[in-house]
């Protein structure tokens, strides 16, 4: 066996002891009593799991002969690791069990989120080649992990005051982050059954410049380009004016629909109520300050490690290799975005004294910012980052 | 309890030291300072500031837009009404356009007088503090307690508070220990280190900071860096690129690379000397001394005296260099000669063996066809044609034809033709010539924000007031973060000499207030 398949081995086992051990969260949570035997077994069972994706890690850098954090795949892995991580600082100060319950799902999400891209390692462009794709890289993506636990806390401080027998703005928000993430699990579930289905398709077309381009669909085509010829695979149902890409239109409108069918299921069908509200009596075994207290000290913990790898480490390494340690790309903006969003929630806190719901909102739209810079700006909007 | 409900925090923020920005009565210039000196205007300033980059990212900007096309073009063409209405009110140019770099003016503006209205005030309040507090300042820290006791607890529990890092000073009894009053000041340096780093960016505006400039330069050529004025010349030795071979590269790579499809780039980098003007020639020409040779890479740029060669680009169709010809006798098919036509210094006549020769009557590097004449687009090679004229002993006049790239007119009728016979290419590099003297300041700059950023996060500013009246004891507590630090620690001392533990008001308030 060699070393990348060893790797994907190991990642695969990190993923399913990761799961295991939400498992065991919900037994230490469900029972009334503090921190329980299953709640260690719980915290062990993670920790393992993190050493298994550290060998993922390690095993797949030496397979590949370059640090493995140069495609969405391998970031958006090294990101769910780094939330991993960033919960188990925590975990370790606070040794709450309904954290787990929350951060360990999430960090799961975004490792099944990475394994929808391709999985290949690939070499490396002369712009990467730099021990600062080491440095810049792995900083800034921890700083994101730890940035990601007050999301967690934000959501259980929201969902714990949130009274939901009576209408209130907290309550529809809350119920559209849920949806949120229900879009983001049934982007993976429909991908995935499209891939065991098999239902590819190519469809040609010519792009505004006058070039014959090709889109390749993983999905059944709802949305293809104005005028396209099908190649294989079946039809469009709508055909697009070319300025916006089909193929992507295609993947989103599947997210949502996979999204739509798993809250209908899960609110209507399953649960029978809303889904924040289904939450609510775990979120209720942290009391609202410690939620507080921890979401104030994952940013305090998280903010200089990403300022010092998301933006100093940043241009550092873009003035080496690009002879200009800012240049308004997306990614770059999106980062100082981040940084102001925090700063923003720093001074509200500190100077203004926003504590409790409306800080844990902002922790919240923090997390989203992280991730808005990680999907979309990779995959929506053009610029030198985005490299998949 | 009672009092415990009743209980005011004081704002200890600044010490209730008197900000300039509180003043009554006051003038113009205090209604301006007082305006850029609120808190609220700042995050007023970075909520605008977040809500305008993000806009300033929906499409491309200007700067990373293709250049063939115009902008005013591109825009509507790729994006439709959309992209129409975002270059109409100037988004594509949105970083650099003067109400965006106006909002981080005044939010660097907002930065400075903030600091300036609380430090010096906070500073001064800080020094001269004194022991002895009045009540209602011991009433209204959050942290307090009660007891009865003597000036024998007070004493005892100053060594312990010293073992833990407290500088303790006593006044008629009472006591003030304190604790890493530097970190009152990490607000304060974060936010130096940002007016630094933005101050330095500034200063690329003075002549001499901030050098730029792009030089393309082919294989083989010499030019002067203007960056330099004109003192330096570089000479691009060799320009070499390498891309991953499908067929040649590790297994596992071969996936990837057949999903990318066109060409990943392995390495590029141009071989160069450098060579310093010393003076002219008899015939004006620079007289160039070499001072050193290298290469620069991406990553890895060619360093002389203050300036850096960056690699940056290379021409995607190389210009050609060189273009050979055979002189073929059309009745016999034999070749008479052949001649090789440098394009960057096409000679006028050709000698030939046998008294042949060629005469090139025209070059048209970048050749097209405007108003039925023809003509060059550029001085660029890129598509080159020559008119020729071909003397042979039959023809001593000359035989006239046009060659260029799929393009023969006239020589087909001739006795001799002009055909083809190989080409050389030259690859342009472009590379970067830079020189910034502020990045220093930039530097300093982000060390010290993140040294403030540390030092106000984690060096929690934590004091203890002790005082005896009566036979009771009053105490206070202040910290300025992580509250139950200062809990864990002040508790450990007071309950050693027998005093009760601090008690947080603020939460028996609330929780007052709850029931």
């Amino acid at each position: 066996m060699n070393l990348l398949q060893l790797s994907s081995n190991l990642l695969l086992t990190s993923f399913i002891v990761y799961l295991v051990s939400t498992g065991f969260f919900a037994v230490a949570t469900s029972g009334k009593k503090g921190p329980t035997r299953s709640g260690k077994i719980a915290f062990t069972l993670a920790i393992i799991g993190f050493l298994a994706q550290l060998g993922y890690f390690f095993t797949r850098w030496a397979g590949a002969g370059h640090v493995p954090v140069s495609n969405l795949y391998e970031y958006t892995t090294f990101f769910g690791m780094m939330m991993v991580l960033g919960f188990l600082i925590v975990y370790a100060i606070y040794k709450n069990n309904v954290l787990g319950l929350i951060a360990m799902p999430v960090a799961l999400l975004v490792i099944a989120y990475a394994s929808m891209f391709p999985d290949e390692v690939q070499p490396l462009i002369p712009a990467l080649q730099s021990v600062w794709l080491k440095i810049h890289v792995t900083t800034a993506a921890l700083g994101e992990g730890i940035l990601a636990v007050s999301f967690a806390t934000g959501l259980l401080y929201l969902i714990h005051a949130t009274d939901f027998s009576k209408e209130s703005k907290t309550r529809t928000w809350l119920e559209v982050v849920m949806f949120s993430l229900a879009c983001v699990v049934g982007y993976i579930l429909v991908g995935l059954l499209f891939k065991a289905t098999g239902s590819a398709s190519t469809i040609e077309y010519v792009a505004k410049n006058g070039a014959t381009m090709t889109h390749d669909y993983a999905m059944p085509v709802l949305t293809g380009p104005e005028g396209g010829k099908v190649l294989s695979g079946s039809g469009a149902v709508i055909e697009l004016p070319n300025f916006l890409n089909a193929n992507k239109v295609n993947t989103v409108l599947w997210s949502i629909i996979g999204g739509v069918v798993l809250y209908v299921l899960l609110r209507f069908v399953i649960l029978r109520k809303r889904l924040a509200e289904s939450l609510k009596p775990i979120a209720r075994k942290i009391d609202l300050e410690t939620a507080d207290e921890i979401s104030y000290r994952s940013v305090a913990i998280g903010l200089p490690i990403f300022i010092l790898g998301g933006l100093i480490f940043a241009m550092i390494w873009a003035q080496m290799a690009w002879s200009r340690y800012w240049g308004w790309d997306p990614k770059e903006v999106w980062a100082l975005i981040t940084m102001l969003f925090y700063v923003f929630y720093l001074h509200m806190r500190i100077q203004r004294g926003w504590i409790g719901k409306k800080s844990a909102w902002l922790c919240v739209g923090g997390f989203a910012v992280i991730m808005f810079n990680l999907v979309f700006v990779n995959l929506v909007v053009a610029g030198l980052h985005s490299y998949a | 309890m009672q009092e415990q409900e009743d209980f005011k925090q004081l704002d200890m923020r600044y010490e209730e030291a008197e900000l300039r920005s509180k003043r009554k009565n006051p003038s113009w210039i205090d209604r301006a300072w007082t305006f850029f000196s609120s808190v609220k205007v700042g995050l007023w300033l970075i909520a605008l500031i977040i809500i305008a980059s993000g806009v300033g990212t929906i499409f491309p900007q200007e700067m990373y837009i293709p250049q063939a096309t115009p902008p005013e073009e591109f825009y509507q063409k790729e994006y439709g009404t959309a992209g129409d209405i975002y270059y109409t009110l100037g988004f594509h140019n949105l970083f650099e356009s003067w109400w965006y770099i106006g909002l981080i003016t005044l939010l660097l503006l907002s930065i400075i007088i903030v600091s300036i209205d609380r430090f010096f005030p906070l500073y001064r309040a800080l020094k001269k503090q004194p022991v002895i507090q009045s009540d209602r300042f011991m009433n209204g820290q959050r942290f307090g307690a009660e007891a009865t006791g003597d000036v024998k607890k007070i004493d005892a529990i100053a060594p312990l508070l010293e073992k833990k890092g407290y500088k303790v000073r006593r006044q008629d009894g009472a006591l003030l220990a304190e604790k890493q009053r530097f970190g009152r000041w990490g607000p304060y340096i974060n936010h130096i280190g940002l007016v630094l780093f933005f101050g330095g960016a500034m200063l690329r505006v003075v002549p001499g900071m901030h050098e730029d400039e792009l030089l393309w330069l082919r294989e083989g050529e010499t030019l002067p860096i203007e960056a330099t004025d004109n003192q330096y010349y570089l000479k691009n030795e060799a320009f070499n690129i390498e891309f991953y071979d499908p067929e040649k590269v590790d297994e596992k790579f071969k996936k990837s690379l057949e999903a990318a499809g066109g060409n990943v780039p392995k390495n590029y980098d141009t071989k160069m000397t450098l060579y310093k003007k010393v003076g002219e020639t008899s015939d004006f020409k620079p007289k160039l001394e070499e001072i050193k040779s290298g290469e620069t890479a991406v990553n890895r740029p060619f360093e002389f005296d203050d300036y850096q060669v960056f690699q940056e680009q290379y021409a995607a169709d190389p210009e050609f260099k060189t273009m050979s010809f055979n002189i073929v006798n059309q009745k016999t098919d034999k070749v008479v000669d052949t001649i090789k036509v440098d394009l960057r210094d096409p000679k006028e006549t050709y000698a030939l063996k046998d008294g042949y020769e060629v005469e090139l009557k025209d070059f048209l590097p970048d050749f097209v066809v405007k108003d039925g004449q023809p003509t060059t687009n550029s001085g660029r090679p890129v598509n080159p044609a020559f008119v020729f004229s071909i003397k042979s002993p039959e023809h001593p006049k000359g035989e006239r034809s046009l060659i260029g790239i799929k393009l023969n007119v006239g020589g087909d009728e001739n006795q001799y033709k002009m055909a083809f016979a190989g080409t050389e290419l030259s690859n342009i590099s472009g590379v970067r010539i830079k020189k910034d003297m502020t990045l220093p300041f930039l530097f300093a700059g982000g060390i010290i924000f993140m040294a403030g950023l540390l030092i106000g996060m984690y060096w929690p500013h934590r004091r203890l007031w002790l005082k005896e009246k009566n036979g009771r004891i009053q105490i206070a507590g202040f910290t300025n973060k992580n509250a139950l630090g200062l809990q864990k620690e002040a508790n450990l001392a007071l309950t050693e000499v027998g005093l009760p533990e601090l008690e947080d008001r603020q939460k028996l308030r609330e929780e007052g207030e709850a029931k």
